[in-house]
């Protein structure tokens, strides 16, 4: 039993994505109540996806803060909101994805499930570019042009956004004291709830696949994964092009770090030249493992 | 790594096609929905209700279309072949070495960034967007979770 347990232990990325989950959603009286926090930490966004409708949710969804900022752009401009995501996109970039987003950890065990997967492929890469396509509609058009004319409209949240569905309306609804709200039910719920449940069966034979093709908070955060402080960086003097990094990552990059990159450290492990290191700046939080000679005999 | 040339699976190539056409079809669905609303005769309040009518009826339509990409796209993912061998040979044709993220800003370009973002933040405190943050945060977004 404890064996197992060993070989089934976390490793330290998923035990943070678990406290990062649980810390977004620190509010564990809302879940007892079935009220949403209301107090004043609420104005400060988290880095990854979390609805701010969860009822144990203690800080804004940076997505849903965005869109409702440029909904209001006829009033004042979306300052904050931009100046939060440049602090986490430059500091962070996608590592926010691989290490500090309950919707990506979520993925993650969903796929764990042990059914057949698909490989990455042309399409899946072709398909990684929509995420664009929504930011740009979804996140940034829609809500801005919306919000000129005076009718606000979150497009993203309102249409797709899975977190709304799961943490929000299923978190809420199923508690007695929402039973009042369960009136409200309609074609919105049905469509979005539909798209919930698509995604999540995505998920189980497609890595990652609402962060891969659909979360335009991935796509934000890509945009400044080349430059972040934090993140895996490859030694070109140490690199031989041998191309396993991309090989056995699961996400659609083209090289390491590049924008379809989370950041997992998952290529460290792989490199077999020890040329990839997860740096914060000069700081290396984790680098390849460099057996000594003592190892290197016994495993011989 | 050797070099195997494969012809191009007929999945990848359905796929190829199917994909082209449903991107068509996407691009003339958001012209058709766009122009359901804002077709002359059509009060302000009634568009939103005029898009989700014509976006109804590009789903019924769209919908078997775009399952049936869809089950060609796992069926090439299946059987039609691995781009991975491709892409190593093209990757190591194209460079020696390998592009890594050496494209980093200076240190003074940190500061400027993060000064700006602090400016970003102080110009929204100061303008009232943290007390937008906060007052959207607070009050459960009907919309956002599906309840209208």
């Amino acid at each position: 039993m404890a064996d197992w347990f060993r070989r089934h232990a976390p490793d330290k990325r998923k035990l943070i994505q678990l406290y990062a989950a649980v810390l977004y959603n620190a509010h564990v009286k809302g879940f007892i109540t079935g009220q949403i926090y209301t107090g004043r930490l609420k104005s400060l966004c988290v880095p990854g996806l979390n609805c701010y409708s969860c009822p144990g949710a203690v800080g804004a969804c940076p997505l849903g803060a965005l869109q409702n900022a440029l909904a209001a752009s006829s009033n004042r401009a979306p300052f904050y909101v931009l100046g939060i995501l440049l602090v986490y996109g430059i500091t962070l970039g996608r590592t926010v994805c691989g290490w500090l987003c309950p919707a990506g950890w979520m993925q993650e065990l969903i796929y764990r499930l042990p059914t057949p997967k698909t490989e990455k492929s042309r399409f899946t890469r072709a398909l990684s570019k929509l995420k664009y396509f929504i930011l740009a509609v979804l996140v940034i058009a829609l809500p801005l042009w919306n919000g000129l004319k005076g009718l606000p409209l979150p497009a993203f949240c309102k249409y797709i956004c899975p977190a709304g569905t799961l943490e929000g309306a299923v978190a809420l609804l199923i508690h007695p004291a929402n039973g009042d709200r369960l009136s409200m039910l309609g074609l919105l719920f049905t469509v979005k709830l539909i798209v919930l449940i698509g995604l999540i069966l995505f998920a189980v034979f497609v890595y990652r696949a609402f962060c891969r093709f659909v979360c335009p908070l991935g796509a934000i955060y890509g945009l400044f994964n080349r430059f972040s402080l934090l993140g895996v960086k490859v030694e070109t003097s140490k690199c031989t092009s041998c191309g396993r990094c991309v090989h056995t990552c699961k996400m659609d990059v083209a090289h390491v770090g590049d924008r379809e990159c989370i950041q997992c450290g998952e290529c460290v492990r792989q490199c077999p030249e020890k040329a990839i290191r997860f740096k914060a700046g000069k700081w290396t939080p984790m680098g390849p493992e460099i057996k000594t000679d003592e190892e290197q005999i016994q495993k011989a | 790594m050797k070099k195997e040339k494969k012809a191009p699976s007929i999945w990848n190539t359905v796929f190829s096609v199917l994909l082209a056409a449903l991107c068509l079809g996407l691009m003339g669905a958001c012209v058709y929905i766009y122009r359901a609303g804002t077709a002359p005769g059509v009060d302000v309040l009634d568009r939103q209700a005029h898009f989700a009518l014509a976006a109804k009826k590009v789903c019924s339509a769209a919908l078997p279309f775009a399952l049936l990409t869809f089950l060609c796209a796992l069926a090439a993912g299946f059987l039609g072949g691995r781009a991975k061998e491709k892409r190593f040979s093209s990757m190591s044709a194209r460079t020696k070495k390998m592009p890594g993220p050496e494209k980093k800003l200076s240190g003074y370009a940190y500061v400027f960034v993060y000064a700006l973002a602090l400016v970003l933040i102080l110009l929204g405190i100061l303008n009232g967007g943290l007390r937008d943050v906060l007052i959207k945060a607070v009050n459960i977004c009907t919309e956002c979770i599906g309840l209208g």
